[in-house]
């Protein structure tokens, strides 16, 4: 009695339940009965993609190549408040390093983290190799070589009988001719093969096929451009698009573009342009937050985050972000309140009862304090937060004026992360208030060669 | 019989600890907030994850297959 | 390791001088139409040098030296110098020892050698070539520098020597401070005063003397002086910020807490991240009952500096104010941690316990106090309290008993003591509830108490965290020293309308700030 229904119905119901593996595999079985069934190929091609998407516009990894040898750059050094490349060029009420932390870019700590959110360019080749490739700093060398490994981590994997589609074998001018296989065929190039030059012929085939007025292949030229690094040519087709029809995902990757290019003003007014077509969509609200806190201007990030949540008032990179603002602005009291808010819609994880637990500590809650940094340790998801968490400890330690237990923190924060710059740097400093000279020596030793590694990584 | 017939309250000083003198110390770096990750990115070190243990069991089978024959 | 590193700096700052008082003599010194080939490009070194093109000189450096296989003096100098700037000194130190070797005859090359052993802290063998290079040709800069080596040998004799005979050759500014700092680590507070005396008669615009001088009478509790030179430094420098710091604290305590409001909020804006200054701010709002105000900036002070004990006893005596005692006796507890020597803290934790209900504790924190602080009143009048409360009337007896020694002391010591009235009132129901009231110590009422405390206890060196003396001295210092310079609104009356508000926490201070928000202080006609 199962076995009544058509199979092809069945694994449409799968791809909707969002069982794509089970309907990946009952269209094989339906492929291996009859394999020119276009229906069921197409349902296969969408289910494997689904499995590997991630949002393309969520994603941005400059390889280090693309960096060094970055031929768009037009002035060596830009005027301050134009670039998001200098550091420190505070542009209206950006905290100072000796309030708030930064990245190893020169940038503020932010509330939230994206794939992106790594940027920042080392000052020298030399140096960018000389980065680690740990897992909180790794940055691949190039996009050719390893900047969407973990995009394409699908296609990494041989699979036993080879793989679903044969790309070099197929004729895409063929499948170009044909609108509704044509999508879903470039999308799992795009996305599951990670074969960006393949998924570019695909599109210039078929926007010429669609007489260029189709401005979804437009964005996915665009899309292919900006993976290829080919940023002007990106533009030109997201621009056209955009032409012919507004929308708020296009708008968002030519954002890119101009970030990419090192022009945060032009991006902020495209995303401002948005706007006025899409009245307070969150996402563009978001996008604009997001530069104005890489360029350091933490007040109108602000504003604009509060915009986004008066939208979507459960908007995590919102209350995050405005969250850790507070807490910097000697505000612990009003930053515990989102990160509480936080955990009432379901966040559960070491950073966020990391957050609690320092906002506690510093809103002189000393009740909430260690419980949170428990639960913190106990959710950890590797030896970085751990040590991140053993950090802020120290910090309590501190701030009970007991320096031992500050002491011992800050070894467990090493011991758990070797490469703990500011926990080096601490104990240097808890030693030299014991006035133990050698271990300040050993200690900044350390810290230097730290230093020396990360500079502006 | 000492009854306490009113409590006294203890006298506050009235003026605080001031400094005249600003002396260079060694500055801490200061406590950090840890950023919340990205549902994106938390898909994609899964999906890496994943896939890294995938390519690893592949490998491991991979070395027991060309062991076989030998063994044999 | 502190002293050394300031060693390093003041030396910096005088090498950075250096190099271009002798480098271009150097080539002009050769006649052009003698120049040996290996010198040839000494003009290009030296012009991409003073551009401080780094890398391009190195370059021409190396390819130089190639060249004349490592003799051109002038490129391996010059080399040293950019080694130096990179912070390499062993390296550099190497180099300017062959430019000795090449050229014996230069003092110059002495003279780079001995520096560079003395940023390596190497101070005996610096003033070996100190010495060789005296013989050679004797300047001001030997002399100025054999003293520094001396000072930081603790060789005070010599280095008085030395830094003198160096003023005699020449009046420099930054002799005079380190002949000041040389006595001030001798600890004669009183020759160091006559040095920094003579330096500003020498340079009377200088405001880093003007501010030293200052703070130098101001722990001696010479406040017309202290008061007379930081206004001076003011003058001439409206936003020195360690002038501000010292010149508000004198203020604060005197009450005038607006004109030292003021003064911060001029320092505020360029020292943005003081410890010291938010910690003097917040205490401002304190003395203004602007509890709320206060505790935020003393928490921004205590996250600058978490090992300041000052802020965290600050902290912990607005909490008890504010009745929250157990934020009050965290405070405390971590000050207490820091700094364990401190009678008034073991009195300010007794009182946050004694709320918290903890009263055996409290007691053994009273007893800590008592047996710390030997002069303060205010000590065993709490203890009294709380013993009394408890209904142990022997004990607080004894307590009240000590009080009166305590404050009987601090009167035959000087005439116009003041007392804090509250406390004076407190003694005063203590002494009826105690059946002692008919000998009352005091007889005018007053203010403050704890000024007077400070010149009584001579047994404790005087550190900077006592308040300052009697209140008429102040005032008097203050009023002379508002009429020598007009120019800098010390006047009173001035900004007291209107409330100074606080820079960067326009949220907690409710009532402070009332539309005014610039920084510039105002300039009122009385």
């Amino acid at each position: 009695m199962v076995l009544d229904m058509d199979p092809l119905f069945l694994a449409w119901s799968y791809f909707r339940r969002r069982k794509f593996q089970t309907c990946s595999e009952l269209c094989s079985e339906i492929l291996e009965k009859s394999p020119y069934d276009q229906a069921a190929w197409s349902l296969k091609t969408r289910a494997l993609t689904e499995i590997v998407y991630v949002d393309e516009v969520d994603v941005d990894q400059e390889g280090i190549a693309e960096m060094m040898l970055d031929d768009h750059a037009i002035a060596q050094v830009a005027r301050p408040g134009t670039s998001l490349k200098l550091p420190g060029t505070s542009q209206g009420g950006g905290p100072s390093p000796a309030v708030r932390p930064v990245t190893h870019a020169g940038r503020p700590i932010t509330g939230f983290v994206r794939p992106s959110t790594q940027s920042g360019r080392p000052g020298t080749m030399e140096q960018a190799i000389k980065t680690p490739r740990t897992a909180h700093t790794a940055r691949p060398v190039s996009s050719a070589s390893g900047r969407y490994v973990r995009l394409g981590t699908a296609s990494m994997l041989t699979s036993p009988d080879g793989p679903f589609i044969n790309l070099s074998r197929l004729n895409l001018a063929k499948y170009a001719q044909k609108p509704n296989l044509s999508k879903a065929l470039f999308e799992y190039i795009f996305h599951h093969e990670n074969d960006v030059k393949n998924a570019l012929e695909l599109a210039a085939l078929s926007t010429e096929h669609a007489q260029f007025k189709d401005w979804w292949w437009k964005v996915q030229l665009g899309k292919c451009y900006y993976r290829l690094g080919l940023l002007r040519e990106a533009e030109k087709q997201f621009k056209s698009a955009l032409k012919q029809q507004d929308m708020v995902d296009t708008f968002l990757f030519l954002t890119k573009v101009y970030i990419r290019l090192d022009q945060p003003l032009a991006a902020l007014n495209l995303l401002k342009q948005g706007l006025d077509v899409f009245p307070r969509e969150v996402t563009l609200l978001t996008g604009i937050a997001r530069i104005y806190e890489e360029m350091n201007n933490i007040t109108s990030a602000t504003e604009y985050y509060k915009e986004v949540l008066k939208q979507d008032n459960t908007h995590v990179e919102a209350i995050a972000c405005i969250g850790s603002n507070h807490f910097y602005t000697d505000q612990p009291e009003i930053a515990l309140r989102f990160y509480r808010r936080l955990l009432q819609m379901g966040v559960y994880n070491c950073q966020l009862y990391n957050n609690l637990g320092l906002c506690c500590f510093y809103a002189q809650q000393y009740d909430m304090t260690l419980s949170s940094f428990e639960r913190a340790l106990s959710l950890a998801a590797n030896d970085e937060e751990v040590a991140d968490v053993w950090y802020n400890l120290g910090h309590v330690a501190i701030g009970i004026g007991d320096s031992n237990l500050a002491y011992q923190c800050f070894k467990l924060a090493l011991a758990n992360n070797n490469d703990h710059a500011e926990a080096y740097n601490n104990l240097a400093v808890l030693e030299l208030r014991k006035g133990r000279i050698e271990q300040v020596r050993f200690f900044s030793g350390y810290l230097y060669g730290i230093l020396c590694m990360f500079r502006l990584n | 019989m000492p009854e306490v017939k009113s409590m006294f309250r203890e006298v506050l000083p009235k003026q605080g600890q001031l400094c005249m003198e600003d002396g260079s110390t060694m500055v801490l770096c200061k406590p950090k907030l840890l950023p919340l990750k990205s549902v994106t990115l938390e898909k994609l070190e899964k999906m890496q994850r994943e896939a890294q243990e995938a390519v690893r069991q592949q490998e491991i089978a991979l070395k027991e297959q060309r062991r076989e024959p030998v063994e044999q | 390791m502190a002293e050394e590193e300031e060693a390093v700096a003041a030396a910096r700052e005088t090498s950075l001088q250096l190099p271009v008082s002798t480098d271009y003599k150097r080539p002009r010194s050769k006649k052009v139409q003698e120049l040996p080939i290996l010198e040839r490009r000494n003009w290009l070194i030296h012009l991409h040098y003073i551009q401080k093109d780094y890398e391009t000189c190195k370059a021409i450096i190396k390819e130089q030296l190639q060249e004349a296989q490592g003799t051109c003096e002038y490129a391996v100098y010059v080399q040293a110098l950019i080694f130096r700037l990179e912070g390499k000194i062993q390296e550099s130190l190497e180099l300017f020892q062959t430019c000795a070797i090449l050229n014996p005859q230069s003092s110059d090359n002495l003279k780079q050698v001995a520096r560079s052993l003395f940023l390596l802290g190497k101070h005996k063998a610096a003033i070996e070539v100190y010495n060789d290079a005296a013989k050679l040709n004797q300047d001001w800069e030997i002399c100025h520098n054999l003293g520094v080596c001396y000072m930081y040998l603790k060789d005070f004799k010599n280095a008085s020597e030395q830094l003198n005979y160096a003023l005699q050759l020449n009046k420099h500014d930054i002799t005079f401070i380190m002949l000041g700092k040389m006595h001030m680590l001798e600890g004669d507070t009183d020759k160091a005063i006559e040095v920094y005396k003579k330096a500003v008669e020498f340079s009377p615009e200088n405001t880093e003397l003007l501010t030293t001088l200052g703070l130098l009478y101001l722990k001696l509790g010479i406040y017309q002086k202290a008061f007379e030179h930081l206004g001076n430094a003011l003058t001439y420098d409206p936003s020195n910020y360690k002038a501000i710091l010292a010149a508000g604290s004198m203020m604060q305590t005197h009450g005038d807490f607006d004109v030292a409001m003021t003064k911060y909020r001029v320092a505020a804006y360029s020292v943005p991240e003081s410890p010291p200054l938010w910690n003097n701010i917040g205490m401002c709002f304190f003395g203004k009952k602007k509890y709320v105000a206060a505790i935020s900036c003393l928490k921004r002070a205590n996250y600058l500096a978490p090992f300041d004990w000052k802020i965290l006893y600050n902290l912990g005596l607005v909490h008890l104010t504010m009745q929250q005692y157990a934020s009050a006796f965290h405070f405390l507890s971590a000050a207490i941690n820091l700094q364990p020597k401190m009678g008034e803290l073991y009195v300010l934790l007794a009182v946050a316990l004694t709320n918290l209900e903890d009263i055996e504790n409290a007691k053994r924190s009273y007893e800590q106090a008592v047996s710390l602080e030997l002069f303060n009143p205010l000590v065993n009048l709490n203890y009294a309290i709380l013993l009394y409360n408890q209904g142990d009337k022997k004990g607080a007896l004894q307590q009240y008993q000590e009080m009166e020694r305590r404050v009987n002391k601090i009167k035959e010591s000087s005439n116009n003591t003041e007392f804090d009235p509250e406390m004076i009132e407190m003694a005063q129901k203590m002494g009826a509830a105690l059946q002692v009231g008919e000998n009352l110590v005091w007889t005018k009422p007053a203010k403050d108490m704890k000024s007077k405390q400070r010149n009584t206890s001579s047994s404790k060196p005087l550190t900077l965290q006592q308040p300052l003396g009697s209140n008429q001295a102040l005032g008097q210092a203050m009023s002379s020293a508002a009429g020598y310079s007009k120019s800098i609104q010390l006047s009173t009356g001035g900004s007291r309308q209107k409330p100074p508000s606080l820079p960067l926490e326009p949220d907690v201070c409710t009532d402070a700030n009332t539309g005014e928000s610039s920084f510039t202080p105002e300039v009122k006609d009385k």
